[in-house]
């Protein structure tokens, strides 16, 4: 991460030159920020607002919205299809956090001790990342998964016990996460051997000189070194993962029998296909309750971090 | 970054209105159609009977398909919601008109039926189907039921006879299990509601029409015991692992093809699929063979559903609603009837009054015809069995796809599937979302 | 930094990071094999080479997913998107990062706590407001929000750009008798600008890539991007996945040849604003 000269926490420290703090300074610059923020407003926070009273109406989108109270909570708490997409979020944020959070650890640290190649192999784990969802959910979908058109249906045909795990009602989420784990570990692998390359060399150097195991040597030295950027994967991990949609979507969109059903597609679905944007909106504040939570906590260490 | 950039920035925003409107420099007016997934052979066919004849006869005018694909119903929905859908709305039957009718998205065709003379040229059942709060929303663009399709060269091969009672098809499906064979060709990867195709078939061969005209009429609750028995029948099929291992996985036409390379028994669908026939029959060598459903005891057998399996609309934002009407007016002629039947069987059953102006192609499987004739006499004389997707409310329809789907996989009992399933319908049938069913004759 | 260099120890090292690379290219290789392999090989087995290479089908893919018009429609949008960030990014990361006014310190967790925010949570009303005022399938108003979803991100990343430019020499112009626009844009943007290119390619990655967004407020034929007509094509053509292949494989190109030679900015830049596609 690039590097900071100032920092959020200095910021009680007075203004090096009164000028510029000065009234009409400070006027013509807070015109600077004005493009960022009315297009922020306007966009989010204008329709996040909107989306927090919507979750107290019931609308279809065309006629006028009618307040109906905690209706909408009522009814979404009272469907146990949203109950099943609230435990599948729930059980990608743990794979998330646990797998390729270890994986990314992992590969992090052997690119550490590997001498020769290590930009091609950050190079290669990086290239999943680029790729868009829409096209990597496909080639999972057909060049993998297919009974038909996929090495899952060669493997079949050749007498192993494969079946396609988007098929499976007790599969159907696993498929989908191994296809975002690829997508993605690969991100935190480069992110953590950037930070690894922070460990100061005389601690394991030290810890060398003392005989340490690898395994000791990412206990006691490495994993210590970087927890901050570890923290910080994890709180963005909770966020993300209760944003999850393009590969459910695209994927299982939710099936089979809604076994793989997560939020944000049970939101979009009540808002366009059931024409039910008040449910579409309390489901939505659900999402951005747990989003919240985590968002303090990203916040929170995001200015402590750059106040050390 | 420096200024000029800024500049250059401003004028590129500046000029995007301008390209869009130079687009329709010219002074033909558009017509967008969304029409489903159609493979490039009737993607031309598309192109050679009706854009180009079209377009010819009608200069002032530039009618343009769009190939949507899958994804067609779930755009189609969110585009009419912004009003910037197609000027020509397909959907995938009656149910889906629904509620795009109650919302005012769709404009009324009654003037366009007057002026046109449609009344006089479609069947008018299916003028009726499309009728939503006494006005016409929807022409059904083609008419279609259900049944099995099978390869006879298999089953000469094995010594199998077409199954005529329930227990032969069940023991067809128990041989077809011991050889390896899925018994049933079946696969909703690309559409999930073909889940619903099932449940029409046993609502109509197990619980039969009768039973069905009454809960549709609201005489008995959805929950009825006879009806409770179809859906029961249709899990132990499914339990029994008849539907095979990748109904999940495989698209609907993947699994057609099971039929025609041996690799499955028989596969109960529709007769749009009669369109699949020359792709995949002849070049393995077999010969395709069709029956009704057979029905359970004490209902005449087979049972032909009716379906109508999709239909046409106009966008209540169509700026060009006349182009639109006028494209449809094209299509519902005995001409068009004969050249796209001649090369693309299953789609384009029009449910035209007059067919003796018809002629198609001798290319075409005369069991094609056949089976159409079998459906349009039990049209005629009312004996009809009735599909979910033409007959049940939107709401209902929605809900039985995906219940079904969970009674399969034991994620809920029949009993609790039915009976969600008829709250939603008395629900759907207070606010007046049930179609008008026509009057069954009595004593069918 | 050499931890352990036993001679074990680096085989075992090697064979890890083999292993990773394997999982990261077999996708990618089937990708590319496919694309090359008439649908009746790729049935009989998606892993064979391709005999004999089939290059129809980038000509097919490219027409039947509308590419001369979805290609040029995912350029404008993407580079309208860049243009609107890296302006408006700019300006606020400069003032942002050189406390220019007194209220710098509510923006900046605004601003955090928007790079975290569900799509959910703003997207029904705007896509209701958009379809009242007529804005679905337009570009300009789709970058729009783009540039609203991504800004908060580049924000962040040029804030650490324009805090490790010294201090002494804006104020050096402002003792000269340079504005306050001149100090910004001929002092202080030529020497981010390396900052900027870095937030350009990232946020031309994401633009490009898109999915969400795009299928929901682009919906006319000759307004859809490059993965949407995908998109479109791959659920058209069940039963032609040479075709899919080929189509996927021209969109992801011009990615990854652009991410081979850039990939160090890449890297950096994603890194640094931590931002999940």
């Amino acid at each position: 991460m690039a590097t900071q000269t100032e920092t959020l926490a200095g910021a009680d420290a007075p203004p090096r030159r009164a000028s510029e703090m000065a009234p009409s300074a400070s006027r013509v610059h807070l015109l600077y920020i004005v493009p960022t923020f009315a297009i922020n407003f306007v966009i989010i926070l204008v329709p996040a607002l909107l989306t927090i009273a919507l979750a107290f109406f019931s609308w279809d989108g065309i006629s006028n919205p009618e307040f109906v109270g905690l209706d909408n909570f009522a009814a979404i708490f009272s469907d146990s299809v949203f109950w099943s997409a609230l435990t599948n979020n729930i059980i990608w944020t743990l794979i998330f956090l646990i797998v390729p959070i270890a994986m990314g650890l992992v590969a992090a640290t052997m690119l550490l001790i590997a001498r020769r190649g290590r930009t091609f192999f950050q190079v290669v784990y990086f290239l999943p990342v680029v790729i868009a969802t829409a096209i990597t959910a496909r080639v999972w979908q057909g060049m993998i998964y297919s009974p038909v058109t996929g090495v899952f249906g060669l493997m079949h045909r050749l007498g192993l016990p494969v079946g396609n795990p988007l098929a499976g009602t007790s599969t159907a989420l696993y498929g989908v996460a191994t296809v975002d784990l690829w997508h993605w570990w690969g991100f935190l692998c480069v992110i953590f051997f950037a930070a690894l390359r922070q460990v100061p060399a005389e601690h394991i150097e030290a810890a060398r000189l003392e005989g340490a195991s690898y395994w000791q040597m990412l206990r006691y030295v490495l994993l210590p070194g970087i927890r901050p950027t570890i923290t910080l994967m994890m709180i963005l991990t909770i966020i993300w993962s209760f944003l999850v949609f393009d590969f459910v979507y695209i994927l299982t969109q939710g099936g089979p029998a809604f076994s793989s059903e997560v939020l944000s597609t049970l939101a979009y679905r009540h808002a366009f296909y059931d024409l039910n944007v008040g449910q579409a909106a309390a489901v939505a504040l659900v999402i951005s309750c747990f989003g919240l939570v985590a968002t303090f906590f990203y916040v929170r260490i995001q200015t402590r971090e750059e106040a050390q | 970054m420096e200024r000029r950039t800024f500049m250059k920035a401003g004028l590129a925003l500046g000029a995007l209105p301008l390209l869009g409107r130079s687009a329709f420099a010219d002074d033909k007016k558009p017509i967008t159609f969304w029409y489903e997934a159609a493979s490039p052979e009737n993607q031309q066919h598309l192109k050679d009977l009706l854009i180009d004849p079209f377009n010819a006869a009608h200069p002032d005018s530039e009618l343009s398909i769009d190939f949507r694909g899958e994804d067609l119903d779930k755009q189609l929905r969110i585009a009419m919601l912004s009003g910037s859908g197609p000027d020509i709305v397909y959907t995938a039957g009656p149910s889906y008109v629904a509620s795009m009718a109650q919302a005012g998205q769709l404009l009324a065709l009654d003037d366009y039926a007057q002026k046109l003379g449609w009344n006089d040229r479609i069947l008018p059942l299916f003028m009726d189907l499309g009728k939503y709060n006494g006005k016409l929303y929807a022409l059904a663009k083609t008419y279609e039921t259900e049944g099995i399709f099978y390869n006879k060269t298999l089953f000469e091969k094995n010594g199998w006879k077409a199954p005529t009672t329930v227990p032969e098809l069940e023991a067809l499906a128990e041989e077809a299990k011991k050889m390896n064979l899925v018994p049933f060709a079946a696969g909703n990867a690309d559409w999930r509601p073909t889940n619903e195709h099932y449940v029409t078939w046993v609502l109509n061969s197990i619980a039969g029409p009768e039973n069905v005209y009454k809960a549709l009429t609201g005489a008995i609750p959805w929950t009825d015991p006879s009806i409770v028995a179809a859906i029961d029948k249709l899990n132990e099929w499914w339990q029994k692992g008849y539907f095979g291992p990748n109904y999940f996985s495989l698209t609907g036409e993947q699994a057609f093809a099971q039929i025609a390379t041996g690799a499955a028994a028989i596969a109960p669908t529709g007769t749009w699929n009669f369109g699949l026939i020359p792709t995949y029959f002849p070049q393995n060598n077999a010969e395709p063979g069709f029956i009704g459903f057979p029905s359970a005891e004490g209902i005449p057998s087979p049972i032909y559903a009716l379906g109508i399996g999709s239909t046409f609309s106009i966008n209540a934002k169509s700026e060009n609603a006349d182009g639109a009407a006028a494209v449809f007016d094209m299509i519902f002629q005995p001409k068009f009837y004969s050249d796209m039947n001649s090369v693309w069987q299953g789609e384009w059953n029009l449910p035209l009054k007059d067919l003796s102006g018809v002629t198609i192609s001798d290319k075409v499987t005369p069991l094609y015809g056949e089976v159409m004739k079998n459906l349009a006499t039990a049209v005629g004389n009312g004996q009809y069995g009735y599909t979910t997707w033409t007959f049940l409310p939107p709401a209902t329809d929605t809900y039985l796809v995906s219940g079904m789907e969970q009674v399969w996989l034991n994620k809920i009992k029949s009993a609790d599937y039915l009976k969600k399933w008829d709250d939603t319908f008395k629900q759907e049938k207070d606010q007046g979302k049930v179609p008008a069913i026509p009057p069954r004759p009595a004593g069918a | 930094m050499n931890l352990i260099e036993s001679r074990f120890t680096m085989v075992v090292t090697y064979v890890v990071l083999g292993i990773g690379a394997f999982i990261a290219l077999f996708p990618i290789a089937l990708l590319v094999l496919n694309a090359l392999k008439p649908a009746a090989q790729i049935v009989v087995s998606p892993l064979a080479l391709p005999s004999p290479i089939k290059w129809e089908n980038f000509a097919h893919a490219w027409k039947d997913a509308h590419f001369s018009q979805t290609f040029v429609n995912s350029a404008v949008l993407t580079g309208l998107t860049i243009v609107l960030v890296c302006t408006t990014g700019s300006l606020t990361a400069y003032v942002l990062a050189r406390k220019k006014i007194k209220s710098w310190k509510i923006w900046t967790f605004y601003l955090m706590a928007t790079t975290t925010a569900p799509i959910q949570l703003f997207l029904f009303p705007l896509y209701f407001g958009y379809a009242r005022l007529g804005l679905v399938n337009n570009p300009a108003a789709v970058s729009l929000i783009y540039t609203a979803l991504y800004s908060p991100f580049a924000v962040m990343l040029l804030r650490t750009y324009f805090l490790a430019v010294p201090r002494e020499l804006e104020e050096a112009a402002l003792v000269d008798g340079a504005s306050h626009w001149q100090v910004f844009s001929q002092v202080m943007l030529p020497i981010v600008s390396p900052g900027i290119l870095t937030v350009a390619l990232i946020i031309g990655l994401y633009s490009w890539n898109e999915f969400l967004i795009a299928a929901t407020f682009l919906q006319k034929a000759d307004k859809v991007t490059a993965v949407i007509g995908f998109y479109l094509l791959s659920g058209q053509y069940s039963s032609d996945w040479g075709e899919i292949m080929a189509a996927a494989l021209l969109i992801v190109l011009p990615v990854v040849v652009l991410f081979l030679f850039m990939q160090r900015r890449f890297i950096e830049g994603m890194a640094g604003g931590s931002v999940k596609g």
